[in-house]
């Protein structure tokens, strides 16, 4: 209450699928505003701009940088792989990584059939605001859900597999230049700390296989969370600019990896 | 040295043991923490919009 009054105004009117910062800049989630567009009505110029502006903004940093730096669920679901590495669980049955985007495609599908923003309902990320902010239980049981799935059936079942939002963040990181690169494959181990920790471990693999040329983690699975450069203690990974040449070519990878 | 980590990491220790002692406890925590306090400061933006908007008007 006293930094609003301070500040005078809400720094951000609204929620995260549409809000307005300083009560002037629109913005709004991209996958919201496309299920309103394919249900066949067209919005408000401000939820379009917003949308815009947000597709910029994670364009430039790194599309997935909301499923790691921003989205609540992450928080639900990095306590779920943590549980398991905790209670060393066993590896649990393996489901395409590409079903997020057959997801993003029945949201995007549902409403054009309904007329409805039908995934606005669902949507655990709406759902974890409105249990903070406004003590709402209702959907609870969606967190719930995805806990236990993610502890007990599928390993990080909901963020690297299933979640339509961050398929949407993941089309959208292809263009980032920001990226982690193994600048130092070469110190590599080979100790697996950073397969263990990585919640899209697949992205891993291209940038320290025997042979490899290439030091950035193009994938745009990627989500640019840090944890590899976290738990690396020879210093093998950093954030960079992929279009900085100084870091485009390497002499191949030589150790004989277990890959 | 190499060795080190690789043993350090595949005992009993705890996970990412190697990183902390290498590196220190901040260094081998940096960007969990810093993306805890992102993910919260978005989180408390909202909450100061909603929170205000409940108190003044």
């Amino acid at each position: 209450m006293p930094l609003a009054t301070f500040l005078g105004l809400w720094l951000f009117k609204g929620n995260l699928s549409s809000s307005l910062l300083l009560d002037t800049i629109p913005l709004s989630d991209p996958l919201a505003t496309l299920q309103v567009l394919m249900s066949g009505h067209w919005p408000e110029l401000s939820l379009l701009l917003g949308a815009v502006i947000v597709v910029g903004i994670y364009a430039l940093l790194g599309g997935r940088v909301f499923c790691s730096w921003v989205c609540p669920v992450n928080i639900i679901t990095d306590l779920a792989s943590w549980t398991r590495r905790r209670l060393s669980l066993p590896r649990t049955s393996e489901i395409p990584q590409n079903l997020r985007y057959y997801m993003l495609a029945l949201v995007l599908i549902l409403p054009i059939l309904t007329g409805f923003t039908v995934w606005e309902w669902l949507n655990p990320v709406p759902i974890v605001y409105r249990a903070l902010l406004f003590g709402a239980g209702s959907g609870l049981w969606i967190l719930a859900v995805i806990f236990l799935l993610d502890t007990f059936v599928v390993e990080r079942a909901w963020c690297s597999h299933l979640c339509p939002t961050g398929a949407l963040f993941s089309l959208i990181g292809k263009v980032s230049p920001v990226k982690v690169a193994a600048v130092r494959a070469d110190a590599c181990d080979n100790c697996m700390d950073c397969f263990t920790v990585c919640p899209e471990r697949q992205v891993l693999k291209p940038v320290l296989k025997k042979g490899s040329t290439q030091p950035f983690i193009l994938n745009s699975d990627c989500t640019l969370c840090g944890r590899c450069i976290d738990v690396c203690a020879p210093r093998v990974f950093q954030y960079k600019n992929r279009f900085n040449s100084k870091y485009s070519n390497r002499i191949p990878l030589k150790v004989e990896s277990k890959l | 040295m190499i060795n080190q980590h690789r043993s350090a990491s595949k005992s009993t220790t705890r996970f990412g043991h190697a990183a902390v002692t290498e590196l220190g406890w901040w260094r081998a925590h940096r960007f969990l923490i810093l993306r805890r306090l992102s993910q919260l400061s978005v989180l408390s933006l909202f909450a100061i919009g909603y929170f205000f908007r409940f108190m003044a008007f």
